[in-house]
């Protein structure tokens, strides 16, 4: 029942879900967890579960919609897509991403 | 939005959880499938998905929770689980929430009158600023003396913490409309105060300050529905009030009863007789000074302010004012009096008493259910249920119990409320408002919360504990805790029962008493003629009506008095001289009353003539002033002689105060003053060589109310009689206060007793469950049955005993706090405490009787394999 302790880790996933959904519209979770895979050449891996937890909180929060369709093999699955809330939402993300990534370069540049 | 979705998502919840399980599913599915695609196995491509997934169960339940309002859903799954639980065991919940309603409904019940009664406040602006002064007498220490006029007007001139200064006058006149003859109390009110009250009338006007034109009258909202029903058409229609046409110009809203319930029309000073002696005379007391504190001033400015005024106006005027003095009562005080106030928190205190009694029982049943549950408790708690969880869903339970109880009891409350109404005392300001309004539902609402926790908050520590501490528990451990609830209700069902029990005794004991005069088959009743009348007119009428009873049929004797009852009069008087005797000086002074009778009001009364005679016709105006005395009389101005024949002369003037007045008779003593108190000393007059009426009819009869009345209907058209009624009734009437209290009482010290003795059973009952195998044991070994039952009854009678030690040590405190209800019995009455133990022994020994016989019919065998 605790909030999770790495708020950048989350702010993180948050991110890779909403900027996925941009690119690539309506997917469910599975497609969301392939996306990720293949853009970032398994890379990234995320622990498949934890995807979960944050697509609901973030369609309570407003920024997906949620909606039951058929996939593929003609199985029902919940679908997801980004909200205009969800966009204005990445792009703070995005952002600050930016400004976290280039504050931790700038210190690594440091000599 | 988001939380009005997660708050919906709880009504379908399982909805919610299938279609988070279905999610999750496709997706370890789906993965499954894309292994088996890329040429896994089936088995080995499903464990892989499994792996990546990770804990599903965190995954779940994580999204379970964002798609939840998770606080309020656990609140919903402890309620829904306590219901479980409260179903599960129908009759103890049953036992529980009755206990519980019957508690929380009487307590309700009370609290609904002392809301309405003495919390509210009165139905006038701001009426807390509003102050009333009593003049107060320094030598025979009388504490409600009215006021003059003149007094008044300097009292208005001087005072700087207080405004809208008004006085009034209580008056009983002859009230007729369209020739209809009535009688009513009113009050005549002088200074601001309709300015004072500040409520305005529903219809008209009310009249000005210091009206001088007498002739209108303001109509309470009562006289208005019941003489008037009501109409608008009233204004300016005229009644002949104390013989003179008045108008009427307004009609005051509901609620407006000043100074008592009773008013039913105030008019201007100006309208009583003899007002223009009153507006100019400093020593004719008026009535009582009512003001409004100003907005800068506190009371205690006002009650200094007070002192000061009052020593400038000895000062001033020492004839009249050097021994007066003036007493500050904030208005509240005044109407609620002393013995209202006293009353309800008497019955508040026994109330609370119950209601903790019921609280001690459901704590103790709720212990017991503990017990029975300790294993799937000590279960959930092994299986992580925290600590707080555990005392949450405990409480949880005990509320729900509590408020279901509280809901039940709304029922009874309203029962109680209308009973209380029915039965309490006449003259209970308000009292008739009483009813279940919102503040009374609140405080019932805040009572059953508060209850519950105070009853849910013990077990639910305690069985917490336990489960806490070992994993899974006999349940023993919480047995010192039972006992010690049972101890608590025995002891405080003994301070109920003491208290009752005084009341009973003192209740008896009045009854006892010889009231010294006739009660049975004497009628009684009050007759007035018109007001406008010469006096003597009105004393030929009485003469006349008097005659005429007497010659009915059946009568024995007819007499009538000025006065024949005096409440609470404790004021002192003197006689101006007693023949032979030194004059006495104002301490000396005792009780004394002197009223007129005429008729053959002693024989009518069956009160003994010890000595000389009777009044006879030859008693007129023109002969020797002659008196009656009672034997307190006699005892305190003649001890050890003969009273007859010699002098005394009156406190009042009445034309021929030189002359002696010679007693010519005395007579047994009567409870003039209620039974409750000693006979004061009493002299009487007859009607022919007095002034005042003698409005009080007492018939020796066996003929019934309605000839009375039509007798005295065609006497006079405007002969009024009222309070007709039975001498027994009429003393009935007097004890009502106390047969209410007695009557409240008793029936808590029953609850209590009830309660209690459920308590006793409820604890031997599980004592003996407890010990059933130990039971078995010894009889095994051979113990009798008689062994097994002094076993139980010792257990079961130390508690008693311990019970009854610490409650009539209570009990001590409480019935000194009743000290002045009492009659002829202590505070501590042996026979009364001895006799609340003994009926506590025997319910405690009917209590054991189940639990006993259940034990000694304990099969060994069967004891001994329950295991």
């Amino acid at each position: 029942m605790h909030k999770h302790t790495n708020d950048r880790l989350q702010g993180t996933l948050d991110l890779l879900v909403l900027k996925t959904l941009v690119s690539r519209g309506r997917l469910h979770g599975y497609g969301i967890t392939l996306h990720i895979e293949q853009v970032s050449e398994e890379i990234l891996r995320l622990e498949e579960g934890s995807l979960y937890p944050a697509l609901h909180r973030m369609t309570q929060a407003g920024w997906l919609h949620s909606e039951w369709g058929l996939s593929e093999n003609n199985r029902r699955a919940r679908y997801y897509s980004i909200t205009a809330a969800g966009r204005k939402q990445l792009a703070d993300e995005v952002k600050s991403w930016a400004a976290l990534t280039s504050a931790v370069a700038r210190v690594l540049q440091f000599s | 939005m988001a939380w009005f979705n997660r708050l919906t998502n709880i009504l379908r919840r399982t909805r919610v959880c299938d279609e988070i399980d279905e999610e999750l599913q496709y997706h370890i599915e789906a993965r499954t499938a894309d292994g088996v695609a890329k040429g896994m196995s089936r088995e080995e491509a499903r464990a892989n998905a499994v792996r990546r997934f990770g804990n599903a169960t965190l995954s779940r339940e994580r999204s379970y929770e964002a798609d939840m309002l998770v606080w309020l859903e656990t609140i919903l799954q402890d309620l829904r689980y306590g219901a479980r639980n409260l179903r599960s065991n129908p009759l103890v919940s049953a036992v529980a929430v009755l206990s519980m309603a019957l508690a929380i409904g009487a307590t309700t019940a009370i609290f609904s009158v002392v809301h309405t009664v003495l919390l509210r406040a009165l139905p006038y602006q701001n009426a807390d600023r509003i102050v009333m002064l009593w003049g107060t007498d320094k030598v025979n220490n009388s504490l409600e003396n009215n006021t003059s006029v003149p007094n008044f007007e300097d009292w208005r001139k001087r005072t700087r913490t207080l405004e809208n200064l008004a006085t009034y006058r209580e008056v009983e006149a002859s009230f007729s409309i369209d020739g209809k003859a009535d009688w009513i109390e009113y009050a005549a009110v002088y200074g601001d105060f309709f300015g004072l009250m500040g409520r305005a009338p529903v219809l008209g006007r009310t009249f000005v300050t210091d009206e001088p034109d007498g002739h209108q009258v303001v109509l309470s909202y009562r006289l208005w529905q019941s003489r008037f029903g009501g109409s608008p058409s009233v204004l300016g229609q005229t009644v002949q009030l104390n013989g003179l046409t008045s108008q009427i110009v307004g009609v005051m809203p509901q609620g407006f009863a000043f100074p008592s319930e009773g008013a039913l029309l105030w008019t201007p000073a100006s309208a009583i007789p003899g007002w223009q002696i009153r507006r100019s005379g400093r020593n004719h007391g008026f009535g009582p000074i009512l003001g409004r504190l100003r907005p800068d001033a506190t009371l205690d400015q006002a009650r200094a302010e007070v002192e000061v005024i009052s020593q400038g106006l000895a000062a001033q005027y020492p004839s009249d004012n050097a021994d007066r003095g003036m007493r500050l009562v904030p208005l509240a005080a005044q109407v609620h009096g002393k013995t209202v106030p006293f009353m309800l928190a008497i019955l508040s205190g026994a109330v609370l008493l119950v209601l903790l009694i019921a609280c001690a029982n459901v704590a103790n049943l709720l212990l017991a259910r503990g017990a029975a549950r300790s294993e799937e408790i000590a279960v959930r708690s092994a299986l992580g249920a925290s600590n707080g969880r555990i005392v949450r869903q405990l409480l949880t339970e005990s509320l729900l119990l509590s408020c279901l109880a509280g809901a039940l009891g709304l029922p009874f409350a309203a029962l109680g409320v209308r009973a209380l109404i029915a039965l309490a005392p006449h003259g209970i300001a308000r009292l008739g408002e009483a009813r279940l309004d919102v503040p009374v539902l609140v405080f019932s609402l805040g009572l059953s919360l508060a209850t519950g926790m105070l009853f849910g908050f013990a077990p639910a520590m305690r069985i917490s504990r336990q489960a806490r501490n070992r994993q899974t528990t006999s349940g023993a451990d919480s047995h010192w805790m039972r006992r010690a609830f049972v101890v608590a209700q025995v002891a405080l069902a003994v301070v109920l029962l003491t208290g009752a029990g005084l009341l009973i005794r003192s209740f008896f004991a009045i009854q006892s008493v010889d009231p010294g005069f006739r009660t049975a088959r004497v009628l009684a009743a009050t007759l007035r003629f018109g007001s406008g009348l010469p006096s003597d007119r009105r004393a030929a009428l009485y003469r006349e009506a008097m005659a005429r009873i007497g010659s009915l049929v059946g009568v024995r004797a007819v007499g009538a008095i000025s006065t024949m009852f005096y409440q609470g009069n404790d004021a002192k008087f003197g006689l101006r001289a007693v023949e032979g005797r030194a004059l006495e000086t104002r301490e000396q002074w005792t009780p004394m009353t002197w009223a007129t009778v005429s008729g053959d009001y002693f024989q009518a009364l069956g009160i003994p003539l010890l000595r000389g005679r009777f009044f006879s016709d030859e008693d007129t105006k023109n002969t020797t002033p002659v008196v009656i005395i009672n034997e307190t009389m006699a005892r305190r101005y003649w001890p050890g002689t003969d009273p007859i024949g010699k002098g005394i002369k009156g406190f009042d003037a009445r034309g021929r105060n030189d002359e002696w007045v010679r007693v010519i008779g005395v007579v047994k003593d009567m409870h003039s003053s209620g039974l409750e108190r000693s006979p004061i000393a009493q002299i009487y007059e007859t009607q022919s060589q007095s002034l005042d009426d003698t409005e009080n009819l007492v018939v020796y009869t066996d003929a019934s109310e309605a000839v009375l009345r039509n007798t005295i209907g065609s006497l006079d058209h405007s002969a009024v009689l009222t309070d007709v009624t039975t001498l027994g009734a009429q003393l009935q009437e007097q004890n009502l206060p106390r047969r209410f209290q007695t009557l409240l009482l008793s029936l808590f010290a029953a609850l209590a007793l009830g309660l209690a003795g459920a308590g006793i059973f409820a604890m031997m009952h599980y004592t003996v469950a407890l010990r059933t195998k130990e039971i078995g044991i010894r009889m095994a070994l051979g113990a009798s049955r008689a062994a097994v039952v002094g076993m139980i009854l010792h257990e079961g009678f130390l508690l008693v005993a311990m019970g009854c030690a610490i409650g009539l040590a209570g009990s001590l405190a409480f019935s000194r706090s009743i000290r002045s209800l009492l009659f002829e019995v202590g505070p501590g009455d042996p026979a009364t405490l001895s006799a609340v133990s003994l009926l506590l022994a025997g319910i405690a020994l009917l209590a054991c009787y189940i639990p006993v016989r259940r034990a000694t019919h304990v099969d060994p065998v069967i004891a001994l394999r329950c295991d």
